[in-house]
């Protein structure tokens, strides 16, 4: 175990491909897809953030190495993922961002009924008033006070 | 410099645009200036595929998050609500959500009839004729015959209420508690320059199809058709005074950045309760070295934020509570007036708020820690999405000293000019009035068939409704304006935002921003005259 000059040796980054598409994994009762390292890491570059996250990422295999005393590659996904002690910090450092990334994938938001590309112009039909629901709103009489 | 304008406005949101359409009927010169530009209506997220994502970016409510270069640093630090705008024609209306109910009766008088803060120096009654006239320009959707307010007439029709705005009205039926189609600042039919609405939904991203009465789309295409000029990438720095204490006109950065002054008969600042006062405050000189209108220290002071807290109702079956104008559907005043009961005074309202896109809710789920990762993560997703109903509690704060805007020591915008510090605490009475809200909001939910409620409050990213921080009133020694907002210590400059708001109510404020500007507009008119 070492410093981070680098953001993340060859061993850490195949975890956190493995750890990526384990965090949302493919779904067979709907085909949603799994999220995929190459598209989310694509995703943190454009942003400028791709270094960043790795090295958070190699600080957080640090500490659970160092908790377990066992190298990442002898520990579980399962495991990392559902560690309470890392599961706040995993969450505050990937979560938000993987996310983002996953529910933009069209395939994703088809299955969630999003207007595919975005609501304009189609628009969407609603539900109008019933306005005998109002009837007994209306009965009460005025509640706002007299001044 | 050698012109003199008649009325120069400084800001061209909600509160500025009002002043500038009213006067453009008659025969005044008027400019306005503003800092940001005019927004690109076929450019707004809604007409890109990726239109979430703006959310986090250009399109955040945060200034301190966007960081365009017409925004100003704020440094919210000491408040647990940070300062949400947007700086362009239209202001912050831009990214509203349209929500738009008048203020109440006795949101004008608290003093006379719980006791507490001060009365306005004007009633309802007297506000009234210009709630009307706003809707020469605004489009207003909702229905008649509100048990909340006095007769409001001739609306456009409501804007639909949804599978989730039904469930939860049935809810509160079953708990007999008042709620109403929302007020809504959206055209449901073609009105002026308004399209119709389509129920599009991102309302708070901008409007592309032109129905929501952003000031941009309500006010501005009137004003500009009678000539007033507006002139866009200017920012104010500070009010100019004669040795008479008179406004007379601004000094300012042009769009290069080179600073210029511009003189004008007379001054309204519409700048928000932040802006506003920052620009007073950044006023000094020998006859006002605490800045202008602050001779009595109130200037920033008073500031209310109407702090807000969201509970989620989680329901078995689909809801389609992701689709439709986000902040439209119903809103409950049940709790708006005082109950000696309660523990608190003054109220909150409820507001049903259509869910959030895709990626915002999964987002706030993370936020919230109720996210699972891994072989659960779709079911957690799929249980929520679509099937939550959300409630907002906009609690009425009362004025507070310590509540204050000031000049951050440090920060500075990119000309320079000192940038705003907000220090707020949430007051005893709000905290009290909120967890009360909360719970009242878990039961109607539950009552509506929710099988979880989720709570959380106050909402940090919904400093929208800045208010209170160059109070109108009677007396000079306790208010920053007269009751037609002229500031007391100088004369000719006049406020026409929500700085002037002696208390907050509980509901939205941008009608009563409008309302009043149009007022302060109708004084400026006949002081021109005489």
């Amino acid at each position: 175990m070492g410093g981070y000059e680098k953001p993340a040796n060859h061993q850490h980054l195949a975890a956190i491909e493995l750890l990526v598409e384990s965090l949302i994994p493919f779904d067979s009762e709907t085909g949603l897809p799994s999220a995929e390292f190459m598209d989310f890491s694509k995703f943190l570059d454009a942003k400028g953030e791709l270094e960043e996250y790795l090295l958070e990422f190699g600080k957080l295999i640090e500490k659970l190495e160092l908790k377990l005393g066992v190298k990442f590659s002898q520990i579980s996904v399962d495991l990392f993922i559902y560690d309470k002690d890392l599961k706040k910090g995993l969450g505050n450092i990937l979560g938000m961002r993987l996310v983002e990334y996953y529910y933009q994938i069209p395939q994703v938001r088809a299955y969630y009924a999003q207007n595919i590309p975005a609501p304009f112009p189609q628009g969407n039909t609603l539900l109008a008033l019933d306005y005998e629901l109002l009837e007994g709103v209306h009965s009460r009489g005025p509640i706002y006070r007299k001044v | 410099m050698s012109e003199i304008w008649d009325v120069l406005i400084v800001g061209a949101g909600a509160g500025g645009s009002a002043v500038a359409a009213y006067l453009s009927d008659f025969d005044i010169n008027v400019i306005c200036l503003e800092q940001g530009d005019f927004p690109n209506i076929n450019n707004l997220p809604s007409t890109k595929s990726n239109w979430e994502t703006f959310r986090w970016s250009e399109f955040n409510p945060n200034p301190n998050v966007r960081k365009l270069k017409e925004d100003y640093p704020i440094n919210c630090d000491e408040s647990p609500i940070a300062v949400a705008n947007y700086n362009a024609v239209g202001g912050s209306t831009v990214l509203f959500s349209g929500h738009y109910p008048r203020f109440h009766p006795s949101d004008f008088k608290v003093k006379s009839v719980d006791g507490i803060a001060e009365d306005w120096p004007i009633s309802y009654a007297e506000l009234a004729p210009f709630y009307e006239l706003n809707r020469k320009f605004t489009a207003v959707a909702g229905l008649e015959g509100d048990p909340a307010y006095p007769e409001i007439k001739n609306l456009l029709p409501p804007v639909p209420i949804g599978k989730m705005g039904e469930k939860l009205a049935k809810g509160f039926n079953s708990m007999n508690w008042h709620w109403w189609p929302a007020y809504s600042a959206i055209a449901t039919r073609k009105f002026g320059d308004h399209a119709p609405c389509i129920n599009l939904g991102p309302c708070n991203l901008g409007c592309p199809q032109g129905a929501k009465s952003s000031a941009d789309v309500s006010h501005w295409p009137h004003a500009l058709r009678n000539k007033v000029q507006l002139q866009t990438g200017c920012r104010v720095s500070q009010v100019l005074v004669n040795e008479f204490n008179q406004a007379i006109g601004v000094k300012y950065f042009d769009r290069s950045g080179k600073e210029r002054e511009i003189r004008s008969l007379f001054t309204v600042l519409a700048c928000n309760g932040v802006g506003t006062p920052r620009i007073l405050l950044n006023s000094k000189s020998d006859l006002n070295p605490k800045g202008i209108g602050n001779s009595n220290d109130l200037v920033g002071r008073n500031l209310m934020l109407h702090p807000l807290a969201y509970v989620e109702g989680i329901f078995e079956e689909n809801l389609d509570s992701h689709l439709g104008p986000q902040g439209c559907s119903i809103a409950s005043h049940e709790f708006v007036e005082s109950s000696p009961a309660r523990g608190f005074v003054r109220g909150f309202t409820m507001q049903a708020l259509r869910g959030p896109s895709l990626s915002e809710a999964t987002r706030s789920y993370q936020l919230q820690k109720i996210l699972e990762w891994g072989n659960n993560h779709h079911e957690s997703v799929r249980k929520r999405y679509s099937r939550t109903a959300h409630l907002s509690i906009i609690v009425e704060d009362l004025p507070e000293l310590s509540n204050r805007v000031e000049l951050d020591p440090i920060l500075k915008d990119s000309n320079g000019i000192p940038a705003p510090k907000v220090t707020y605490k949430l007051g005893e009475n709000t905290k009290r009035c909120m967890a009360f809200g909360i719970n009242k909001a878990r039961e109607v939910l539950i009552a509506s068939g929710a099988h979880t409620t989720n709570a959380f409050g106050p909402v940090r990213e919904t400093g929208w409704h800045l208010m209170g921080t160059a109070c109108m009133g009677d007396n000079p020694a306790t208010s920053v304006t007269d009751k037609w907002g002229e500031v007391h210590d100088c004369e000719n400059l006049f406020i026409a935002d929500s700085s002037v708001f002696v208390t907050s109510s509980s509901v939205n404020p941008t009608a009563t921003i409008q309302a009043l500007a149009l007022r302060t507009a109708a004084r400026i008119n006949e002081r021109f005259r005489s």
